[in-house]
């Protein structure tokens, strides 16, 4: 929860770009819902989704937001271990083409996404992942700057600023 | 890049260095286990051995004091054994060992009691299903005798044909090499541990035909390879006596065994010398084809005792043979799986046969007396046969050219047996003759004798007689 007020402390204090935000829950809708172990054994990557380790790494290279990411994807993990999961599941039995998938499992086996879940996933993820960019992005591009100027003089801006644990978490971050 | 993102990509470089450096330091522990693992499930028994360690970086693995089986049961081990192996090859899933040198290997092969080989995993279950594409036993077959009667080589046909009959069975749960499948389903683990585990069937059926394709290709290769000190230590528990020859020396080579990694079509070869501690001598050399020509098989045996081969096949031949020295040598025999040429000739010294109940008439000659004629002859001379092969491996065919011609052969012993007979039978008349003359002699003599003393009667009655006349005239 403090990180996420710290988020939006940043967003809102000008230290986190919209665009910064928005990539940390695109990503984080990915990381969350993407199975990270390997699905059909002796595919993956030490035992784990190749597509999730390059999510990751595409992730860590671009400028997102690490805390916004990691909170959306345990929120995310939340909601698949409670539905989204068994609906990738079910997604990937009903729209995986045999022709794709043995495709798939010749050329990539490693991303999984030969498997009714890993491309159920892929694909869910993707498009939730854009639906939360597509929705975030703009109005945080468009509010940002306002709730900037109003938030900037509140006096929770100020007292979360002067928070020790925030100073801390600053200077970390950076 | 703000430090929290460098801090975990630096973690990420930590724990894959960490990963890197506890393979490193790690490696003669992990190449252990799997030695202990991998050996066990081959072999279906318990592995030891005193030391083994793995170099990543030299590409080499050692092993020494290799033990396989029980203490009362042991099954092969060796002494030393060192491998240099294709690293870039062992990481794409491949073995390739360019080079390798065992040092005093040492097979053991035990029949028991009942007639059954230390190595063999046991009859299947009554409940395990036959192989619907088995071959089936050809008709002119000769049946085995009880498995406590049987020698090594009708053992070993037992075997095969149970192995042809339930390949299923013994690739699933351990051949005559041990192995099989894991206990565990891979199936079910993958259900316990993946949550929502699952594929198109197409994908499942591709997967499978790609290992079975890669299966196929094989995925071993040996570039060379050297056995050194080899010897078979064998005991057939039923009679007390070792199974075959005891070998004083065997050394085996080995070349290009198993798939080319590069595609390459020079022939595998696998040669060995030996020398018997009875003084014989073995010799082989095999090559096998990679560019569809056939494969080609050198052998060369030299005063290899009978005695000691009847173990081997004793029961197999159709006489009972004692004593004597056979000789094998092959003359460019090669053969494929729908070719088999070339020649063997087998030549047999000082052996003694003798014919069994159920021992076939040969040549329209009566077992007994063939064998009492063989053995006449095989007295005065070697006799070496020649056999001239074709057809094919599975159904060969072959014609006995005979180096020692068999009717001469037997002419010789027919004639020796009718002088022996007639020898006999002239110093039987002899005997009988010098009896009658002896007789004859001894009646005479006593005729003569009672003459002699009739004369003498006679002599005296008429010299009496000349007496009393004279003194009647005084």
């Amino acid at each position: 929860m403090l990180t996420l007020l710290r988020t939006l402390a940043k967003a809102i204090t000008g230290k986190v770009d919209a665009l910064e935000f928005a990539l940390g829950i695109f990503f984080g809708v990915l990381l969350g819902l993407l199975p990270v172990g390997e699905v059909d054994p002796g595919t993956g990557l030490l035992g784990l989704n190749t597509l999730w380790l390059a999510v990751l790494f595409v992730f860590l290279v671009l400028k997102a937001s690490i805390p916004m990411a990691v909170l959306t994807a345990a929120l995310v993990k939340l909601l698949a271990i409670l539905f989204l999961d068994a609906a990738a599941f079910h997604f990937g039995q009903a729209a995986l083409p045999d022709g794709l998938a043995v495709s798939l499992a010749g050329a990539v086996p490693g991303l999984q996404l030969h498997t009714f879940w890993g491309f159920g996933t892929a694909v869910l993820g993707l498009l939730l992942a854009v639906a939360f960019f597509v929705a975030v992005y703009p109005l945080m591009k468009k509010r940002l700057p306002l709730w900037r100027e109003r938030f900037g003089k509140t006096r929770l801006a100020k007292a979360l600023g002067n928070f020790f644990v925030f100073k801390l978490i600053g200077r970390l971050i950076g | 890049m703000s430090l929290i993102r460098k801090g975990l990509v630096a973690v990420l470089l930590v724990v894959v260095l960490l990963a890197v450096l506890g393979v490193l330091f790690g490696a003669d522990a992990l190449f252990a286990r799997a030695l202990r693992s991998g050996g066990e499930a081959a072999l279906g028994a318990p592995v030891d051995f005193e030391d083994a360690g793995l170099s990543l970086f030299a590409g080499s693995a050692d092993v020494r004091g290799f033990r396989g089986g029980t203490e009362t049961h042991p099954l092969l081990g060796f002494a030393n054994a060192r491998f240099d192996v294709g690293v870039g090859a062992a990481l794409a899933g491949r073995t390739e060992i360019e080079t390798a040198r065992i040092d005093g290997l040492r097979i053991h092969l035990v029949v028991d009691e009942e007639g059954r080989l230390s190595w063999d995993p046991g009859p299947p279950p009554p409940q395990a299903e036959k192989e619907p594409d088995a071959p089936a036993p050809a008709p002119d077959a000769e049946p085995l005798p009880p498995p406590a009667e049987r020698d090594l080589m009708q053992i070993a046909r037992e075997y095969w044909e149970r192995y042809e009959t339930y390949q299923g069975y013994y690739d699933e749960y351990g051949g005559f090499l041990g192995g099989g499948d894991d206990d565990e389903d891979p199936e079910e683990a993958v259900r316990e541990r993946v949550r929502w585990p699952g594929k198109p069937d197409a994908v499942a059926a591709a997967q499978r035909e790609a290992a079975a394709e890669a299966e196929a290709r094989g995925r071993l290769w040996i570039g060379e390879a050297a056995i050194e000190d080899f010897a078979w230590i064998t005991r057939d528990a039923r009679s007390g006596e070792p199974l075959l020859p005891a070998l004083a020396s065997c050394s085996l080579r080995m070349l290009r065994i198993g798939t080319p990694p590069d595609g390459g079509t020079e022939p595998a070869e696998l040669s060995g010398d030996a020398t018997l501690e009875t003084g014989g001598a073995l010799s082989f050399a095999w090559q096998g084809s990679r560019d569809g020509t056939p494969n080609g098989l050198r052998l060369s045996a030299t005063s290899l005792p009978i005695r000691e081969l009847l173990p081997l096949a004793g029961k197999s031949f159709p006489f009972d043979v004692s004593e004597g020295l056979l000789a094998v040598a092959t003359e460019d025999l090669r053969f494929a799986s729908d070719h088999l040429s070339g020649s063997v000739r087998l030549e047999l010294s000082g052996a003694q046969l003798a014919a069994r109940a159920d021992s076939p008439d040969v040549l329209g000659v009566d077992a007994g007396e063939f064998c009492q004629l063989l053995n006449v002859a095989l007295g005065n001379q070697p006799v070496a046969f020649v056999l001239r092969l074709g057809g094919t491996p599975a159904a060969p065919e072959f014609e006995i050219e005979n180096q020692t011609d068999i009717g001469d052969m037997l002419g010789g012993a027919i004639q020796a047996e009718a002088e022996r007979r007639a020898r006999e039978f002239v110093d039987e008349q002899k005997a009988e003759l010098e009896q009658k003359v002896d007789e004859q002699k001894a009646e005479l003599e006593q005729k003569a004798e009672e003459k002699k003393e009739e004369l003498k009667q006679e002599a005296t009655k008429r010299i009496g007689n000349l007496i009393g006349g004279g003194l009647k005239k005084d």
